[in-house]
């Protein structure tokens, strides 16, 4: 008893972010009792102010983990602490930092935008404690966090289509994780232990016998894949995305999907089972991963709505990571954090860019941005960067990430002769290109065609704008020059 | 009574809520499904746990569960409250004006 409460309060040091998340959730719950409609702009400033205090945390974390050789483990290994968790915790933090940036776009009620802040720190709460889970509780309780405050984020455009939306999200996200559930008691039924990295754990699953396993597997697998919006799981994706508030679509493109590719990371590891796996695991994710991108790019070229169109692209993105999954090697799980990174960066940048058209314009569909780049040169010439940046073409960190990817998958069926990965790799490759005609779609409309009526000229100076070109010219840089951001994931070590 | 009777009930439970999810149109009765499905896996978990006199691991994973599901119920049956308000319906059906 004596021993396991020292643990506790001996492990409260290397949880100072996630407190810091609990208490500025806290603040802001009772700083938005005070005359909520009018102190709209304050909530924000406390939200990121908030937010960039648990940065400085997180980046202090960063070094204390350096010269870490084995994980940390913190509150009787129901968490971990890693390199790798530090990372996704930085990509999380600064997904949370943009989306508050953006703002809340309601202007109807603005009374409600202490909870939507509040919301969002539940979300990104989450997401921390997910990407260090060590503990099948662990997982399905940060998995639950993430979802239920999602749901409720869904339905804060306060109309008839986000309410459909969010019952769509619910329901099908309640099936999901209650599947998840199921499998993780089949899981805990072969082993009699939760801790995911325990030898016992993984010497049940091994003694365990194929079929049990494998379902159970498969069932704790597909709470994760709606997680990260893959298919088969990614029905819901395209529906909340065009009714959510676009700040909260930027943010579930981000937080909970990357997270979601952070345990999956670790999961993976686990149940491979170092290699002695009845099931050949890469045979599955390569599979998914290609209806990913298969249903992602195909049904991304019919779409008229781009919110609609950013949902399918997130959807293909999803598979691409799964793809690093499937090269299973150090580089390839390098590759992954460098194009999740990169991916933070272009997709943010590009929701910022439609919310600034959606909110100042009321732009929706793809023809409304004709001729933008007459009126808004500088806006036009960012949206067609970042989009090139989505389809993966140079000179942009899109190009940098996909090629990182591609090659994993290269040196893996050079080293391993794993069949599957040269199908994946031709698979992806035709499908940047069948990509290039519905991310081009935009810029052609922005270039080449003409506007019936002109927005006035407006000044577009905000500050969401500001770090939208900031994210362009960090795109642009990651290309040219990857190496600090390189720097930064080779540091990151994979022990297990 | 050996676990197996459990794990069957648990089973039998699991594809009844399954069952129900897939086949009900309306939105409370997929909800319903859903705690079905809950409570199999509360019963997987409370079995294998039965003969562990050691750690208590299957027990407090149970009671997470119901405080989980009590919180989802909640959440969920708010925002179908909100979606009568705008459809007047609850039939998953009638409910489709997202398309494409």
């Amino acid at each position: 008893m004596q021993e396991k409460l020292t643990a506790i309060t001996g492990s409260m040091g290397y949880f100072l972010p996630e407190i810091a998340i609990v208490i500025s959730l806290v603040l802001l719950l009772i700083a938005g009792l005070f005359n909520a409609g009018r102190l709209n702009k304050l909530y924000q400033v406390l939200a990121l102010a908030f937010l960039a205090v648990t940065m400085v945390l997180v980046v202090g974390q960063w070094q204390e983990v350096g010269d870490l050789v084995r994980p940390l483990p913190l509150f009787n290994n129901m968490v971990q602490l890693t390199s790798v968790s530090v990372f996704w915790k930085m990509i999380c933090v600064l997904g949370a930092f943009i989306t508050v940036a953006m703002g809340f776009g309601n202007q109807d009620f603005k009374d409600k935008s202490s909870e939507y802040y509040l919301l969002a720190f539940g979300v990104l709460l989450g997401a921390h404690l997910l990407v260090m889970a060590n503990n099948l509780l662990t997982i399905y309780l940060s998995i639950e966090l993430l979802s239920i405050t999602a749901y409720i984020l869904t339905s804060f455009s306060f109309n008839a289509a986000s309410k459909e939306a969010a019952v769509k999200y619910l329901l099908f996200g309640a099936a999901a994780s209650g599947v998840m559930l199921f499998g993780m008691s089949w899981l805990y039924a072969l082993t009699g232990t939760l801790t995911i990295d325990d030898v016992q754990f993984l010497d049940g699953l091994i003694k365990a016998n194929a079929l049990p396993f494998t379902l159970a597997a498969i069932m704790t697998l597909a709470g994760l894949l709606y997680k990260i919006s893959a298919a088969p799981m990614h029905i819901w994706a395209p529906d909340v995305y065009t009714a959510a508030p676009t700040p909260v679509a930027a943010y579930f493109s981000i937080v909970p999907k990357l997270a979601g590719i952070g345990i999956l990371m670790k999961w993976m590891m686990v149940i491979n089972l170092f290699g002695s796996s009845p099931v050949n695991w890469t045979i599955v994710l390569a599979t998914i991963a290609m209806i990913s991108i298969g249903i992602g790019n195909f049904s991304a070229l019919w779409q008229n709505n781009v919110k609609r169109l950013l949902a399918y692209s997130s959807i293909a993105h999803s598979g691409f990571l799964v793809a690093g999954l499937v090269a299973y090697s150090e580089t390839a799980y390098k590759a992954i954090l460098f194009y999740s990174a990169i991916y933070l960066l272009m997709n943010m940048a590009a929701f910022l860019f439609v919310n600034h058209a959606e909110k100042e314009w009321g732009y929706t569909k793809v023809e409304d941005y004709k001729g933008l780049i007459n009126v808004q040169p500088l806006l036009g010439v960012a949206l067609v960067i970042v989009m090139i940046a989505l389809t993966g073409l140079p000179p942009t960190g899109g190009f940098t990430g996909k090629f990182l990817i591609f090659s994993a998958l290269w040196d893996s069926y050079v080293e391993s002769g794993n069949d599957w990965s040269l199908y994946l790799l031709i698979f992806g490759l035709m499908n940047t290109v069948i990509a290039l005609f519905y991310y081009l779609k935009l810029p052609y409309y922005i270039i080449f065609k003409n506007a019936e009526q002109k927005p006035q000229k407006q000044l577009i100076f905000s500050l969401q704008n500001f770090i939208g070109f900031f994210l362009v010219v960090m795109i642009l840089l990651s290309f040219f020059k990857p190496d600090s951001l390189m720097r930064i994931i080779n540091s990151v070590s994979f022990a297990f | 009574m050996s676990s197996e009777y459990y794990f069957i009930l648990a089973a039998a439970l699991f594809c009844i809520g399954l069952a129900v999810i897939i086949t009900k149109k309306n939105a409370v009765m997929v909800l319903m499904g859903v705690e079905l499905v809950l409570n199999a896996a509360n019963i997987n978990f409370v079995a294998v746990n039965k003969n562990n006199l050691v750690s208590l691991d299957g027990q407090f994973f149970a009671l997470f569960v119901i405080v989980m599901a009590a919180a989802e119920a909640a959440v969920g049956l708010a925002i179908i409250l909100k979606l009568f308000k705008y459809y007047k319906t609850t039939e998953l059906d009638k409910i489709n004006q997202l398309k494409g």
